[in-house]
């Protein structure tokens, strides 16, 4: 769990310069240690670039990327940017949905998976395209993006039993 | 020689001559997609057990993205030849064969006739390119700057600082007539020439790498393939301005591209190609790489200052313009990665050689990638003047499954849908049809205009930044529209309110992104009439 005063923002923020152009790199750097930016980490990164708090949170509710909120342990984002629509896009979505139990934006149970989609990954070429958590999988099919999902999973789960 | 090429040459004999047989993997973001990661696995396996002296490279995509997984095998004294359809089965009998000297199965192309294995001349998807840009993907090593060096990478770098005055680099570019290439197509010299005139200082280079917009992937490529080109590209221009620092921006997904550009700046700074006293010149510049979080208007060039400056990335009125009044105030040149990729190449080989490809109007090359429902998906750089039928037949292999066309989007949420009856016309900016930022998305007789219309219409509602009324109010009440077209609700006030909202948004926005979000609406409503009219027609 994350909890406020964590050591883990303190040393994400430390390296960079206390100026108010380090503002979306200390957002950033906060964001992939904590994989989201609670309200209490959003003060801290204000604090330490010199900038009010309401900025922060302007600039932090700006940008599509950031999160406020805590996704699931894996973020599947389908793309349903053009090139993918005309290439199957929309019966994977649908097909994803329904083998996950999971409602587009929305995440299991669990806390497993969250699925989102997005209007492009930018591998156009290689459509339909899924990413999870952020490795493109290309001509995908639900078969191969389940099995990545597992994979993945499975991959946590002994990080953290090493760990 | 100058103490800069003493420097160069030094570097030149460090890298020597590649040995031995190098199998280059082609391992952009697309191959890694469809499992280039497990090719290399396999190869270097196969390497290791079979005892042959051979290195297997991590590369970038050659473009041929529809082969991928692409393999290109390099041998002293063999012609290099490129696999397509590689798998970690078919591995082995890759390294077996390269070992033998003989030609293993899902030969594509070779650089040099051998067996029948077709030249990039004879290739259907590579004969009608030019490849400046992307000469070396899928055959130089990315992580390896050393590599670069040995295919002439950093030479146009040393023979400006060798001898050449920033005043003379900026008339060779003007010479060569080099565009912007990130969509506004604005002369480049002429922007630095702006910049370098300021008398305020210090000056900046900011590189738009934000590359945000569907569709379009090119800049990714080029930096996944070659990022060292980006990095010469870079330095002769902060030259030729008189920067001492530099700002790239990278797009925030674009994880792949920042590591390995991240990693060749490294390289050369600690080469002395980057950083203080460049080569021993006495010129110095800065890098730094900034990545982005998302959102379509951060590729904005206003709203990119913005958000380095740590503010939310809404675009800025102009003027004053950036070359006066940029980065913190002062006077700075942005460029799209693209555009200061096509820097080295001029210098090194002359203006007028630049000037001879494309059309008068505009010169040398554009990236583009083309998807959709096409045969052969990839990224391929054509001359400038390039018509849409040998884009998308003769390159592209034309419409999967051999269907009928029925329309192209060019330029994506900020593009026009061209319909077949324009295959003929030569692209170059300003023409009737443009090249656009370089996205060809080819749609098949099955597709509707109504849908991908819609699609596009939602991103840029989505993305709108809020900040002036046409755009923010305008974008939603067109997909408002929209939707009741779809829904098969609409009257025919509805298109004329459409037409309305369009003209509207276009006119009064203040960026790019209001002014251009209307015209695949527009175009769509000229040229696919019948598809937004028959729904209404229907009802009645």
């Amino acid at each position: 769990m994350v909890e406020p005063h964590d050591d883990r923002l303190r040393r994400a923020l430390a390296p960079l310069p206390r100026e108010r152009t380090m503002l979306l790199p200390a957002l950033l750097a906060v964001q992939r240690e904590l994989r989201f930016l609670p309200l209490w980490a959003i003060e801290q990164v204000g604090r330490h670039v010199r900038v009010p708090k309401s900025e922060v949170y302007g600039v932090a509710t700006h940008f599509p990327l950031l999160r406020l909120e805590e996704p699931g342990e894996t973020v599947v984002k389908v793309c349903t940017g053009v090139s993918c629509r005309v290439n199957g896009a929309g019966k994977l979505l649908a097909e994803l949905q329904a083998a996950l139990g999971v409602e587009l934006g929305g995440t299991a149970a669990d806390g497993s998976v969250t699925l989102e989609e997005t209007a492009c990954a930018f591998l156009c070429s290689v459509a339909p395209v899924v990413e999870i958590e952020g490795c493109g999988c290309g001509r995908a099919t639900v078969e191969r993006v389940l099995a990545l999902i597992r994979e993945r999973t499975a991959e946590e789960r002994n990080g953290e039993a090493v760990a | 020689m100058s103490t800069v090429q003493n420097r160069y040459a030094d570097l030149q004999v460090r890298a020597g001559r590649a040995e031995g047989i190098r199998f280059v993997v082609g391992a952009g973001g697309c191959g890694l997609a469809v499992g280039a990661g497990d090719v290399v696995g396999a190869l270097r396996q196969t390497v290791a057990r079979q005892g042959v002296a051979a290195v297997v490279v991590e590369g970038g995509c050659n473009g041929m993205c529809y082969a991928a997984v692409l393999v290109s095998v390099l041998a002293p004294g063999r012609p290099t030849i490129t696999y397509g359809g590689v798998t970690p089965e078919s591995a082995a009998d890759l390294v077996a064969a390269a070992a033998a000297g003989r030609i293993a199965s899902g030969a594509a192309v070779a650089s040099a006739p051998i067996d029948g294995v077709p030249t990039a001349a004879e290739h259907p998807f590579l004969a009608g390119q030019a490849r400046i840009l992307s000469e070396l993907w899928g055959l130089v090593d990315p992580g390896d700057l050393f590599d670069a060096i040995r295919h002439g990478t950093y030479l146009a770098l040393a023979q400006v600082l060798g001898g050449m005055a920033p005043e003379a680099v900026i008339a060779t570019v003007k010479q060569a007539g080099l565009i912007g290439r990130g969509g506004a197509s604005f002369p480049a010299a002429i922007k630095w020439e702006g910049a370098r005139n300021q008398p305020n200082a210090p000056k900046y280079l900011l590189v738009n790498f934000e590359e945000g917009e569907p569709g379009v992937y090119k800049d990714r490529h080029l930096v996944e393939g070659d990022p060292h080109r980006l990095v010469e590209g870079m330095v002769i221009a902060a030259y030729a301005i008189g920067a001492e620092r530099a700002v790239v921006f990278v797009n925030g997904e674009a994880e792949l591209a920042a590591e390995r550009l991240q990693h060749a700046l490294a390289q050369a700074q600690r080469e002395g190609l980057v950083g203080q006293n460049v080569l021993g010149s006495g010129f110095s510049v800065d890098v730094e790489v900034r990545r982005g979080a998302g959102g379509y208007i951060l590729g904005e060039e206003t709203a990119l200052m913005n958000a380095v400056e740590g503010f939310r990335s809404q675009p800025r009125l102009r003027p004053p313009f950036p070359v006066e009044f940029g980065l913190w105030g002062k006077p700075t040149a942005i460029n799209n990665v693209e555009t200061l990729a096509n820097v080295p190449a001029i210098l090194a080989n002359g203006p007028e050689w630049f000037a001879a490809v494309g059309t008068a109007r505009a010169t040398g090359t554009k990236l583009i990638g083309i998807s959709g429902n096409i045969a052969r998906p990839g990224l391929v750089e054509i001359p400038m003047g390039t018509t849409l039928r040998r884009l998308i037949y003769d390159i592209g292999g034309g419409v999967a499954g051999g269907r009928e066309l029925k329309a192209i989007v060019i330029g994506g949420p900020s593009g026009n849908l061209v319909p077949p009856s324009l295959l003929d016309v030569p692209m170059e900016p300003g023409a009737q049809v443009i090249p656009g930022t370089g996205g060809h998305i080819v749609l098949d007789d099955r597709q509707s205009a109504l849908d991908v219309v819609r699609t596009l219409a939602k991103f840029n509602a989505q993305e709108s930044c809020g900040k002036c009324t046409p755009c923010r109010e305008g974008m939603p009440r067109m997909l408002a529209v929209l939707d009741r077209l779809a829904a098969g609700q609409a009257d025919a006030s509805d298109l004329d309110e459409l037409r309305e909202l369009a003209e509207i948004v276009q006119a009064a926005s203040l960026c790019g992104l209001g002014q251009m979000g209307a015209l695949p609406i527009q175009s769509s409503l000229r040229h696919f009439a019948g598809e937004f009219g028959g729904r209404v027609m229907g009802d009645r």
